[in-house]
């Protein structure tokens, strides 16, 4: 069970394993956040073009587009 | 699923300082609210004025044009836009492609300035030959075109699109090389100087980078998603920012709090009056010493100070344009 990631601006692709058939956006941001060294806040979530809360849930087989709020233009 | 804290439709975001949820209208609303504030709380922008905003087709950039673009109507300003094809190969391409097309969709007259026209190179070939990082030619003439362009159209202000992020990245990396006077200049407005500086405005002022972004995704505004192949990662105003927005989470509120009293204490910084400016002796724009910036760095890649040739071109392009 897992759910696609991809990055935005890199368009890197990751996978995150669920270990429940869903979760919570927020658990997906803090595992990137962990990864990066960075704060919750510099990411936004897009599921189908619509931007998505902390709050909302992912299941399985699900891919979304989280946006780097700071980026270098 | 999250519920809109004023009307129960589905929310797109929570706004931990205000401790509101927003579904996408209210959102919408509430960062043009921000800015309409911005604009009438530090006076950027009056009744009939000529705006010329600065246009990269990047989130911050493109969130000021729609929004501008919208307030323009309700203010009564003229606002112009103007961008910079700074010849970096696909990823100027794609910035000019989708600056132009959002540009047409609101209405407002564009002005594109390309480098590779007037000087025969981008800001590759420019840094190559100056023996100077990208960033630093790039900022150097993005500053120099967005002055003169704003000087001869006679616009009463430049408008650029740094948010909140922008600004107390700037503020903290000055404090931190105890820079004061550049602290100074990083207010809302900063006023014409003797028709060699343009004014300029920052009608993001109080918006969180994070809220642009947002905005431009729920009302579904094209922007440059790439990131800048000449850019640098782990510069110090990267990581400045990183670890502001780790303090706005520990801290909801923090950055609002600190810019609007940064305002208030700004009498105590070293005021730009203060300094003494000077006209280049070759093209009369702002200068700190006898010879700009630009005319310095066209010097070492042109062999001579491009100054006055880019502002004859840059007069020639309005005429054109009808726009002068």
């Amino acid at each position: 069970m897992a759910i696609k990631i991809i990055i935005i601006p890199d368009n890197r692709v990751i996978e995150y394993q669920l270990k429940e058939s869903k979760v919570k956006v927020l658990k997906v941001i803090e595992f990137l956040a962990k990864a990066e060294g960075s704060s919750l806040n510099a990411y936004v979530v897009m599921r189908k073009g619509e931007v998505i809360t902390r709050d909302d849930e992912l299941f399985d087989g699900e891919e979304i587009e989280v946006y780097r709020v700071a980026s270098g233009g | 699923m999250a519920k809109c804290s004023i009307c129960g439709r589905k929310a797109v975001d929570k706004i931990e300082y205000a401790r509101k949820y927003l579904c996408s209208k209210h959102y919408t609303e509430f960062i043009e609210e921000k800015v309409r504030r911005s604009i009438k709380r530090y006076g950027l922008i009056k009744k009939g004025s000529k705006i010329l905003l600065a246009v990269s087709g990047g989130k911050d950039s493109i969130a000021l044009l729609t929004i501008l673009s919208k307030l323009s109507k309700e203010i009564h300003f003229k606002p112009y836009v103007l961008h910079i094809d700074l010849g970096i190969g696909k990823y100027s391409a794609i910035s000019r492609k989708i600056v132009e097309k959002v540009v047409q969709e609101v209405d407002l007259p564009l002005i594109v300035v390309e480098l590779k026209d007037f000087l025969g190179m981008g800001v590759p070939e420019l840094a190559k030959k100056s023996g100077r990082p990208s960033c630093s030619v790039c900022g150097i003439i993005k500053r120099y075109i967005m002055n003169a362009v704003a000087i001869e159209l006679k616009a009463d202000a430049i408008a650029t699109g740094h948010n909140l992020d922008d600004i107390m990245t700037f503020i903290l990396k000055e404090f931190l090389q105890q820079n004061l006077v550049g602290i100074a200049k990083l207010v809302p407005r900063t006023d014409n100087i003797d028709n060699a500086a343009a004014a300029k405005i920052r009608p993001l002022y109080e918006v969180f980078e994070r809220e642009t972004l947002i905005y431009i995704l729920i009302n579904k505004v094209e922007f440059v998603k790439e990131e800048c192949p000449e850019a640098r990662s782990n510069t110090l105003n990267n990581v400045i920012k990183n670890h502001i927005y780790i303090l706005e989470e520990k801290f909801p509120g923090i950055k609002l709090s600190f810019i609007r009293s940064f305002i208030r204490n700004i009498d105590k910084y070293p005021k730009l009056h203060e300094r003494i400016f000077m006209k280049c002796s070759i093209c009369g724009l702002i200068s700190s010493g006898i010879k700009c910036s630009y005319c310095r760095l066209t010097e070492k890649t042109h062999g001579k100070p491009l100054g006055m040739y880019t502002r004859e071109y840059i007069r020639k392009l309005l005429e054109k344009r009808g726009l002068l």
